[in-house]
């Protein structure tokens, strides 16, 4: 993969007002779930439930817009260039179709990732660091990381795959939005709606990598514990890694084997 | 005129489809070392075999090969020796143009991008713009010509110039036309221009490619199909012409009738017997022949005449 290329295309996708727009939603969104620390404690949760819990929730608030910011940039790396020839001067250089795949995608993978794991550290750190708590604060952020990172790798291979597959950058970004709302609307249907399978619903790629936190992390179930304890917290982390790589896989061995520049 | 010989691209019954639009209906050409022109309708199927020499499309059946290599399984390698300006040009817009062309420079793996770039921005005359000015703030005929930097970064075997001159003026035109025979004296270069300009692309051609309705109608050194054309098309000023056109269809040694730009635009089989039969045509459709004229020997009457016989 090639630096240069990779800074060329970070600086498009996150070009103005990407990075602010961007900066700002999370931001907003993870900030007003925060709990101040005063209204958990007098309910008498420990310190360390009140750390994990609040990881869990930003995380939790974090994930649409996710959704939506990986399905736009996606759709506008791979759509948008196609539709506009750049995509067709990429091709015709002397670059494997692997390393200009691996540029598009972590162009928008790892900063968005970056981005939204920076905002959960500056939150956790700037509402519980201590200088007896600090390092607990830390190991706990850190694990948001790579949760974050394969949850993000999914929804922009979902979205990379409709790109690649529609070609048109509004078709294509709504597309994604509305795959990623469904593949969100599922896990808030109730087990009156949907019978016994509600069951399965923690094993879903948006419900997953909230469970493999709080079940690193212990928390406790507030229903009846369901499915998702018969699952050790290391089986939720292999379940995100297979979901990251569920549509990345087949995008990829299309766009290095199939895709054609045709307009 | 350099004498046509080395073959650069042999391309044998190529057959693509778009859905239910055929493409390319068994093409078959080759690409010789010189200034190659492919002409051809809009339709006729250029870019579709411009990208596929580059990779960009798998052919549905048939062969193509440029320098030796297959164009689908082995394009990266073919990628390596070629330089390409579409017609339809985008760039890293938030770049200014000497920091694009550092990048693809590097990305086609020169030692000394900047050297390198600054020497095909003095080419195109676009040195003071590219330092200092982004992309996105470059006119249609700014990025074209940085299109063309791009294309001759690194002095690649082969450059192929899909429409390098549709958005400059007639000065930037014939400055482009300069350039590229410029690089075919001095560096040797070798070009495939395709193009819709026909007076400036016989400025430069050696070899001609000429298409319609996917596949290669005519091929061949310039000099040798002009030869062809002349004295067999005409071009008749007539008031009225409709029924001396009705006429000429039902002629046995007329191939072709056409009513282009006021003018009748005659294909025919033996000159001699049509300039004989002509004016009691003309007489039997109560015409005036106003002027009768042989077409050019140019290319411009070679693709008239190859598309109406095709």
């Amino acid at each position: 993969m090639d630096l240069a290329l990779l800074k060329a295309e970070i600086r498009k996708v996150w070009g103005r007002p990407t990075l602010e727009l961007a900066v700002g939603l999370v931001f907003f969104i993870s900030i007003a779930t925060v709990q101040p620390l005063f209204e958990i404690t007098t309910v008498g949760a420990d310190f360390y439930s009140v750390v994990t819990e609040t990881l869990v929730r930003i995380t939790s608030t974090q994930m649409l817009p996710l959704v939506i910011l990986s399905g736009i940039l996606v759709s506008l790396s791979f759509a948008r260039d196609y539709e506009q020839g750049l995509m067709q001067t990429l091709l015709s250089l002397p670059v494997s179709r692997t390393s200009i795949f691996a540029v598009k995608f972590v162009a928008v993978v790892l900063p968005l990732t970056l981005l939204s794991w920076g905002i959960t550290l500056f939150i956790m750190v700037m509402n519980y660091f201590t200088a007896a708590s600090g390092l607990l604060v830390l190991q706990v952020s850190f694990w948001a990381l790579p949760v974050i990172f394969f949850a993000v790798m999914f929804y922009a291979g979902l979205a990379s795959l409709i790109a690649l597959a529609l070609k048109k950058t509004i078709t294509s970004t709504l597309a994604t939005v509305l795959a990623g709302f469904f593949v969100w609307f599922i896990t808030t249907l109730t087990p009156e709606v949907l019978g016994p399978i509600a069951d399965y619903l923690v094993f879903t790629p948006y419900s997953a990598p909230l469970w493999a936190l709080k079940r690193l992390f212990g928390t406790r179930p507030l229903s009846e514990p369901g499915l998702e304890m018969n699952l050790p917290p290391w089986g939720f982390f292999i379940l995100i890694i297979f979901y990251a790589f569920v549509f990345l896989v087949p995008t990829y061995i299309y766009f290095t084997k199939k895709f054609e520049v045709k307009e | 005129m350099t004498e046509i010989t080395e073959v650069l691209g042999e391309f044998e019954n190529l057959v693509k489809t778009f859905n239910t639009t055929h493409a390319l209906n068994g093409l078959s050409l080759r690409i010789y070392k010189g200034i190659n022109g492919l002409i051809g309708p809009n339709g006729a199927g250029k870019t579709t075999t411009i990208k596929l020499s580059l990779g960009l499309i798998k052919a549905d059946a048939g062969k193509a090969e440029v320098f030796g290599f297959d164009c689908w399984k082995e394009s990266l390698a073919i990628r390596q020796k070629i330089g390409v300006l579409y017609e339809k040009v985008a760039y890293y817009d938030h770049l200014t143009g000497l920091e694009h062309l550092k990048l693809m420079a590097k990305l086609k793996g020169i030692p000394d991008p900047k050297a390198e770039s600054k020497k095909v921005l003095k080419l195109v005359e676009l040195e003071e713009e590219a330092h200092t000015r982004k992309i996105k703030g470059y006119s249609a005929g700014m990025r074209q010509r940085l299109g063309l930097a791009h294309a001759l970064l690194g002095k690649p075997e082969l450059v192929i110039l899909d429409e390098p001159t549709s958005n400059l003026d007639p000065l930037g035109r014939a400055r482009v036309i300069e350039i590229i025979n410029t690089l075919k004296k001095e560096e040797e270069f070798s070009f495939l221009i395709s193009s819709h300009i026909l007076p400036e692309l016989q400025r430069v051609c050696e070899h001609v490619i000429l298409m319609n309705k996917g596949k290669a109608i005519r091929e061949g050194p310039l000099e040798q199909l002009l030869n062809e054309v002349a004295p067999q098309a005409f071009m008749i000023k007539v008031e009225p012409a409709e029924p001396l056109m009705k006429l000429l269809k039902a002629e046995a040694c007329v191939k072709d009738v056409r009513l282009d730009e006021g003018y009748v635009y005659v294909v025919v089989e033996d000159s001699k017997l049509f300039k004989k039969r002509l004016p009691a045509l003309a007489s039997q459709a109560e015409a005036s022949l106003e002027e009768v004229k042989v077409a050019g020997r140019d290319l411009e009457s070679l693709f008239r005449m190859a598309v109406s016989g095709d």
